[in-house]
This record gives C-alpha cells, sequence and structure tokens, in this order.
C-alpha cells in the first residue's frame, strides 16, 4: 500500500473512531496534523443573523427568477362526443374541477404570500392568525416551545426584512411589538414544560433563540433612526443586556452662561453622547456609569419640552423629558415613558 | 416542514437520488429547493471564505455574491452530484475570493496604515468562535494565529487541492465522489490530497520536528 493510500485510510479511520493513531512515516503524521487543524474550522459558527438575511435575498432573486421564467401551461380539453349526455355530464365535471383547481391555486397563493408578507403588509394580520391558529391546537409542551421558537424566529427575520427594506417607523415597531410577544410567550412556553431532561432541551433551545434574537437587534440599531433605536434597546435590556436607562435630568445655569445638563440613570459607557431631541448636542465633560455631565449652549434650550437622552457607543439609547421655562435655575427632567421613573 | 429538509440537516448524508432530485427543482429555480441547498452549503462556503480572508466583514460580502450566483446560474451546473455541486460552488468561491483579496491589496497600497495600528476588522473573525474560546485571550490569540496561518497555507494550494481538501474535510466528501466530480481517479485524487495535506502541514510548521500529539499543537 503506497502513502497515499495509507494516509487516506487512516483519515478514514480517524473519522470512525476519533482516536489517536500512531503513525511511523513523518509524512503521513504531519498530513494528519494538518487534517486535525482543518478540522477546527469546523468550530466556526455562520452568523444567525447573516444566514437569515442572505437566506431571505436568496428567496426574493429565487421568486423573481422563478416569476420570469414561468410560463403559462395549456390544457388541452380531452374530446368527447357532441351532443351526448355523457359528454355534458363530463363538461359538468370539468367546469367544478377547474374552479376547484382555480380555488386551491388562489389559497395556495394567498397562503404562499400570507407566510411571505411582512409587518405592515396587508396580509400580515392573516400570517399572525395562523401562526396562533397553529399553537391552538398544540397541546404537547415540547411541541409548543418548538413552535414558539419558530415564530419568534420568523418573527426576527421580518424584523431584519423591514428594517433592511426601509419601511416606515409603524412597520418596524409592529415587528418589534411581536418579537417582543413572541419572547415573553416563549419563556413561558419554556416555564410550563414539566422540569426533568425536556424542560432542558427547552431552555437550550430558548438560549439560544435569545442568542440570536439579540445579535438581530443589535445589528439592526446601526440601520434605525433614533425612536427606534430607543425601543430596539428597550427590548434588548428586556432580554437582561445591560442597556442604559434615565431617571433624571437637571440643568443648572452656568457662571460664563452655559448650561451644565447632569443626567442620572444607569449603564452609561465611556464616550457616551448627549442626545437632545434625537441629535447629538452639547460636549459631555465627564461620565460615569450613573451619571452624564455635559455642557451646551445657553442658546440651545429656549423654553418648551425637550427629549433629552444618551447614546452609548454600542448604540444603545435611553431619554427622558425635560421641561424648560423661564427660569433656568434647577430644570429637572422626567424620564420618557418606559424610561424609568423620576426621583425628585 | 417543507419538501427539502430531509438535505437541509447538513450533518447527515443524503442519498444520491434526493441530492439530484433537489438539483433539478433548483434549476426551475424552485425556491425551496434553492434554500435548501443554500442552508447546506452555507457553513462549508462560510468557513472556507473566513480562513482564505480572516476577515468577517469581507467573509459576508464574498458569501452572499457566491449564493447570488449560484441562483443565477443554477441552470449552467451539469452535475446531479453533490461533490460535483461542492466542486462547482468552491469554483465560483475561489473566483469572488481572489477579487476581494486583490481589492484589498490595492487598497491596502493605497492606504498605508500608521505604525502600531491595525486593520479595522481583521480579527473579526475571532467573535465567531465559540464564548468559552472568547474568553480565554491565550488560545483566542493561538486561534487568530493559526486561522491566518491556514488561510494563507490554503491560498498557496492549487485550485483543484483545494476544491479537494475543502470537500473532503469541511463538506465531508468521500474521495470517489471528488474523483468523479473532478473526472479524475480515485487514485489520483489521493495523491493531490496527500500532496495537498503535506504542503499545509509544511506551511503550518506541522512537519518533522515540529509535531507533538494531541490537537494541533506545535512546538
Amino acid at each position: 500500500m503506497n502513502h497515499e493510500e495509507y494516509l487516506d485510510r487512516l483519515i478514514e479511520r480517524r473519522a470512525y473512531a476519533e482516536v489517536h493513531i500512531p503513525v511511523a512515516n513523518d509524512k503521513v503524521a504531519a498530513s494528519l496534523a494538518a487534517v486535525e487543524v482543518l478540522d477546527q474550522l469546523q468550530e466556526i459558527e455562520v452568523p444567525p443573523g447573516f444566514a437569515n438575511r442572505l437566506e431571505l435575498s436568496i428567496r426574493t432573486r429565487a421568486r423573481s427568477l422563478a416569476e420570469q421564467n414561468g410560463g403559462t401551461m395549456s390544457l388541452e380539453r380531452p374530446l368527447s362526443p357532441a351532443g351526448s349526455q355523457r359528454f355534458l355530464k363530463r363538461r359538468a365535471w370539468i367546469a367544478v374541477l377547474r374552479i376547484a383547481a382555480v380555488l386551491m391555486v388562489a389559497c395556495v397563493g394567498v397562503l404562499t404570500a400570507t407566510a411571505h408578507s411582512h409587518p405592515g403588509d396587508a396580509l400580515y394580520g392573516l400570517k399572525q392568525a395562523e401562526h396562533q391558529f397553529t399553537l391552538t391546537f398544540e397541546n404537547n409542551p415540547q411541541n409548543r416551545v418548538s413552535a414558539q421558537i419558530d415564530q419568534l424566529r420568523s418573527a426576527l427575520v421580518d424584523l431584519g426584512a423591514v428594517v433592511d427594506d426601509g419601511r416606515g417607523d409603524d412597520a418596524i415597531r409592529l415587528a418589534l411589538d411581536t418579537v417582543a410577544a413572541k419572547t415573553i410567550a416563549c419563556r413561558g412556553e419554556v416555564a410550563a414544560v414539566p422540569a426533568g431532561s425536556e424542560r432542558e432541551v427547552a431552555q437550550r433551545a430558548l438560549d439560544s433563540i435569545l442568542t440570536e434574537e439579540e445579535q438581530t437587534l443589535r445589528h439592526q440599531l446601526d440601520h434605525v433612526d433614533w425612536p427606534i433605536r430607543l425601543a430596539l434597546t428597550q427590548q434588548l435590556g428586556a432580554l437582561g443586556d445591560p442597556v442604559p436607562t434615565v431617571t433624571r435630568v437637571v440643568v443648572r445655569t452656568q457662571f460664563n452662561g452655559m448650561l451644565l445638563i447632569t443626567m442620572t440613570g444607569s449603564h452609561f459607557a465611556p464616550q457616551a453622547e448627549l442626545i437632545i431631541d434625537g441629535r447629538r448636542a452639547g460636549m459631555v465633560s465627564q461620565t460615569t456609569p450613573e451619571q452624564l455631565v455635559a455642557v451646551i449652549s445657553n442658546a440651545a434650550l429656549t423654553p418648551g419640552a425637550y427629549a433629552v437622552g444618551v447614546r452609548n457607543p454600542d448604540g444603545t439609547a435611553a431619554q427622558g423629558v425635560l421641561n424648560v421655562n423661564n427660569n433656568y435655575h434647577n430644570r429637572q427632567g422626567t424620564p420618557g415613558p418606559g424610561e424609568g421613573s423620576n426621583n425628585e | 416542514m417543507h419538501h427539502w429538509e430531509v438535505i437541509t440537516e447538513n450533518r447527515g448524508s443524503v442519498t444520491t437520488t434526493a441530492f439530484a432530485q433537489v438539483i433539478r427543482q433548483a434549476r426551475s429555480h424552485d425556491e425551496e429547493a434553492l434554500v435548501a441547498l443554500y442552508q447546506r452549503a452555507l457553513p462549508v462556503i462560510y468557513r472556507y471564505a473566513l480562513a482564505r480572508l480572516g476577515r468577517s466583514d469581507l467573509v459576508e460580502d464574498v458569501v452572499s455574491e457566491v449564493f447570488l450566483v449560484m441562483v443565477e446560474s443554477i441552470g449552467e451546473l451539469r452535475t446531479e452530484q453533490e461533490a460535483g455541486f461542492y466542486a462547482w460552488l468552491l469554483q465560483i468561491a475561489q473566483g469572488k475570493i481572489s477579487r476581494a483579496l486583490r481589492h484589498v491589496m490595492r487598497n491596502e497600497r493605497r492606504h498605508i496604515p500608521l505604525p502600531g495600528t491595525q486593520t479595522l476588522g481583521q480579527y473579526a473573525a475571532v467573535e465567531l468562535m465559540a464564548t468559552d474560546l472568547a474568553s480565554n485571550p491565550v488560545e483566542l490569540h493561538e486561534w487568530r494565529e493559526t486561522l491566518e496561518e491556514l488561510g494563507l497555507a490554503l491560498g498557496s494550494l492549487s485550485a483543484e487541492q483545494q476544491v479537494i481538501v475543502i470537500g473532503r474535510f469541511l463538506a465531508g466528501q468521500k474521495i470517489e465522489d471528488l474523483a468523479q466530480a473532478l473526472g479524475k481517479q480515485p487514485g489520483a485524487v489521493r495523491v493531490l490530497q496527500f500532496r495537498a495535506l503535506n504542503a499545509l502541514a509544511k506551511h503550518l510548521g506541522l512537519a518533522r520536528g515540529s509535531w507533538r500529539n494531541g490537537k494541533g499543537e506545535r512546538a
């Protein structure tokens, strides 16, 4: 047996036995070592967010190509003896079958379109109803967990699609609300599985999809406007991520006429930015995890209400509402909806 | 559960008949068949591209291009055999990777980095590894080096040798199937495999004197 065959035999044996095989020949041993290094590539995971986005692109392209290439099939009517009773009956049956076929094609078309609809589409409500219908008839706890996780994954794909398509904030919010609702439902279903090995399996599946959700939400942070950024941050917080919150905003006039803004909250990161009404403003002079201090021009805050917030370098954000009146001293803000409570 | 789930599991083997049927359906741009092929091949192409390029930002562009070419050009694929499909896809990937590398080299010539700075995203690949590795700085550093060396080593192989190595060890194809896909005798493919692995071992410093038993350890 030559070296090449010997090496291949060892590779085969190694694949099945998974044991270290002592090899006398140096070249063969080195080759086997190279195989071990190649094996390490198997540990690389494809990022789920990327895989989902690419799958969506492939589906879209495949549909487009199928539509371009698709032709109409001509149905040849079978010849029957004209005028006979049998012929009339057959024609009636053919008509019924054609109507049934058209209805079936229409139903399949609607179901297919429903399955591929996104938040904001007319058929999206039907898709949600279909999901609910699936769950209604599923009694096995393990299967219910699987179904909920599938639906959460589908909701994440929808969220990615509406953001990538540049849909409006309403559609993105609807997608995000669905993700939040499905996350809660998944957790509930896993908690309902009786303790034991099945619960452990369900918990692992839940952990995996929640990691996927976190990655998807973090990826979307770079592609959305300020209000959606706040909403994504809230959902990340619901997943247990350390995200910023704002509990109090205080503004004081300094001697030089500048305004000193002190924002209190949690999880402020170094190099966090002050955001007023969705835009970067002022100059941050000091940041601790619980406090951010910034100075801003006196002219920047005329009397009125302002959304004062913070954006961490990782893209997460939070904000509170600041009411400014004619007295510039000790103006205090209140947190916006869902951002905590004001203590003062 | 859709019709092609049987082949999307990826880790298991698939019958020749089932795979041939998926290829036939995919040629008519059947969405589910194309997605099934994509799901099966994605890990292989992704890992190969990552090993060659080492940068996850570039990898995502290249892998996306490869699979969109797959969708567009599946009608040109003559084989209905899995190994042949991988060989075809890897050839597409090789072309895209070469183009990406040329582009990077052109850019690097134009923008010479300041001493002490590193290219953005150069080691983004490590983030894709298991979290236990990411939490161990020493192992992480070793993995970065291994991946970089492996990428260079793979790049030094001929296109055919790369198809054999990746087809065999990432896609799990048999020598006989690869031989059929490449129009060669199994013996000839074994010779190419032997030479390719030896060349990899030399590049990775695993040849005589530097190898110790165990996984990927080097002296």
